[in-house]
């Protein structure tokens, strides 16, 4: 009988881990990987996550119960893979004995963790390729995404610490950090990630549309998770019911003032980007403005007259010149970045008392984006630096969005 | 985290007005003591209270939500909250990207704050403004 051709044989695995995947118990994921892959001459599968401070891999125990010691992203093989989102192969130097494979976990284009395959053979270990990677990889995201909903086991792996409960209600609601498109790319990272409270995020894509928006209650005790997570419940309903960003900023007034007084908000910028286009609009509640980033420099600060904060209703008689529309519009050119943070990140002070600053934040991203690192290892960078700036103590909560339109590069390197 | 508590902030109390200076900085380690005294100042007066940040040369967000806390229970009682704090400022450009110097009257100086809010509680009460108000106001000023 003949060897199957390439082609049949990652079909035939595909198909099989497709058909396993239905009952599959998501602490098993590792040993049907590897079961399936066995024709490939892979001897062993093990996985890792990625924490939710995004600094260390952390392996799945396997049937045995043994768990290896976590991998610091910043500094190892499996690191660089998942950095990097390349496949990284080690024993390449030696021509005989056993070989390993790092390959990068990815759902849609967040990076959950990277995924180590043992091979006995180091003629075998040559003989696995790119396109069985990819496979692999994918079937891993895919599964761990789909099966989160329903099991801890590994939201669990994913901490180093036990969560604040404002932040494990906070990351509930939050969408994904990375997100991306043909046309478009968006990477969050949020700081301190187990105390979290009151900054959230969220963003969603509808027809060309993808609104983006940045919420920060004062503090980051319970009360402010509750009002972010009710900031963006009841943004995400006026949303889903087709209204437009100054009927989600008066329903998310009425709403929040209503449970939590008239004294407490939110600062929000609520954000259309029309993905075909280029126009973003956006509605400032209060919050620091948007920074535009063009060519490699800071452009400009999107600065203008905003509305109160959600939650803060204004009384009529008290304004001063006439009611009218704080929606702003900018149109944006090809390959435009856009920075919304929220004044955690530029108010932090650092040992010497100093602020971080606008300029500080601007300058990494231009810097390591020119050094042409992918969005959201940039922010992943960015996240440590600002957590390194204070000493590792946040006083308040720090989040950065990068938004970038680029209709004519769907290249990226946000896959493997 | 320990908190720099301030214990009194120096407080100016005439008889149309009471002003309450601020510390040099407001920030989540100060913010609540600062709202407290605040609270406290509108507990006990009638008069308009002026939150004087002129010599205020940082504050945050949790400074904004002192300020909005103390504004909504002056208004619960009936006065009004004033601030000063200089155009070219930290403070200012923290107020004017929040936007709460629509609910907020916001001054240059503490004279004008002292002045505007005099002259509103005259309009109030439905008397004259006496053409020598701003002048005597500007007297008593810290």
């Amino acid at each position: 009988m003949s060897e199957p051709t390439d082609d049949s044989l990652t079909g035939r695995i595909l198909a099989d881990l497709l058909q396993r995947s239905h009952l599959m118990m998501p602490a098993d994921l590792s040993a049907h990987l590897a079961d399936a892959a066995r024709p490939l001459g892979v001897s062993r599968v093990r996985i890792y996550l990625a924490d939710v401070e995004v600094q260390h891999l952390r392996a799945m125990p396997d049937s045995s119960g043994r768990t290896p010691p976590p991998l610091l992203i910043d500094s190892t093989l499996a690191g660089r893979a998942f950095q990097s989102i390349s496949v990284q192969r080690t024993g390449s130097g030696q021509s005989t004995g056993p070989a390993g494979l790092w390959i990068p976990i990815v759902d849609g284009t967040e990076r959950l963790g990277v995924m180590e395959l043992s091979v006995a053979d180091h003629d075998r270990a040559g003989q696995i390729t790119l396109e069985h990677c990819r496979m692999l990889g994918t079937f891993a995201g895919l599964v761990i995404t789909s099966k989160s909903v329903y099991s801890d086991s590994y939201a669990a792996i994913r901490r180093s610490r036990k969560m604040a409960v404002q932040a494990e209600m906070v990351w509930a609601f939050m969408a994904p950090r990375t997100f991306a498109t043909e046309r478009v790319l968006l990477a969050a990272a949020l700081e301190p990630a187990y105390e979290v409270g009151g900054d959230a995020f969220d963003h969603s894509l509808l027809g060309d549309r993808l609104h983006v928006s940045l919420f920060d209650s004062v503090g980051h005790d319970l009360t402010a998770g509750l009002i972010s997570g009710v900031a963006m419940a009841s943004c995400r309903t006026t949303r889903r019911d087709g209204g437009d960003l100054t009927e989600i900023a008066a329903h998310a007034d009425e709403v929040i003032s209503e449970q939590f007084g008239a004294s407490r908000f939110a600062t929000a910028l609520l954000c259309d980007l029309d993905t075909a286009t280029g126009e973003f609009t956006w509605l400032p509640c209060g919050h620091p403005p948007p920074l535009l980033i063009r060519e490699g420099k800071v452009v400009k600060q999107l600065l203008r007259p905003p509305r109160l904060p959600l939650g803060l209703t204004e009384d009529p008689d008290d304004i001063e010149g006439p009611v009218r529309s704080y929606v702003c519009s900018e149109q944006l050119q090809p390959g435009d970045r856009l920075l919304l943070y929220t004044d955690g990140v530029i108010e932090g002070r650092g040992a010497d008392g100093r602020e971080f600053g606008l300029a500080r934040l601007s300058d990494f991203v231009i810097r390591h984006s020119a050094e042409g690192l992918a969005a959201p290892e940039t922010l992943r960078r960015l996240n440590r630096a600002i957590v390194e700036y204070q000493a590792g103590a946040l006083r308040d909560d720090a989040t950065v969005i990068m938004l970038e339109w680029m209709p004519d590069d769907p290249e990226r390197r946000l896959t493997v | 985290m320990v908190r720099a508590m301030v214990s009194a902030l120096p407080t100016w109390r005439t008889s149309r007005y009471t002003v309450v200076q601020c510390p040099e900085q407001i920030d989540t380690s100060n913010a609540d003591s600062v709202r407290e005294h605040l609270l406290a100042e509108l507990n006990t007066g009638t008069k308009p209270l002026i939150a004087d940040l002129t010599g205020t040369v940082f504050c945050d967000s949790s400074a904004i939500n002192a300020l909005l806390r103390a504004n909504t229970r002056a208004r619960a009682s009936g006065r009004r909250l004033y601030a000063a704090a200089p155009s070219e400022g930290i403070v200012r450009k923290v107020f004017d990207i929040t936007a709460i110097t629509r609910l907020i009257p916001t001054s240059e100086d503490v004279g004008s704050a002292i002045a505007m809010a005099v002259v509103a509680a005259l309009d109030e009460t439905g008397d004259d403004v006496p053409d020598d108000i701003p002048e005597n106001v500007l007297d008593d000023a810290p």
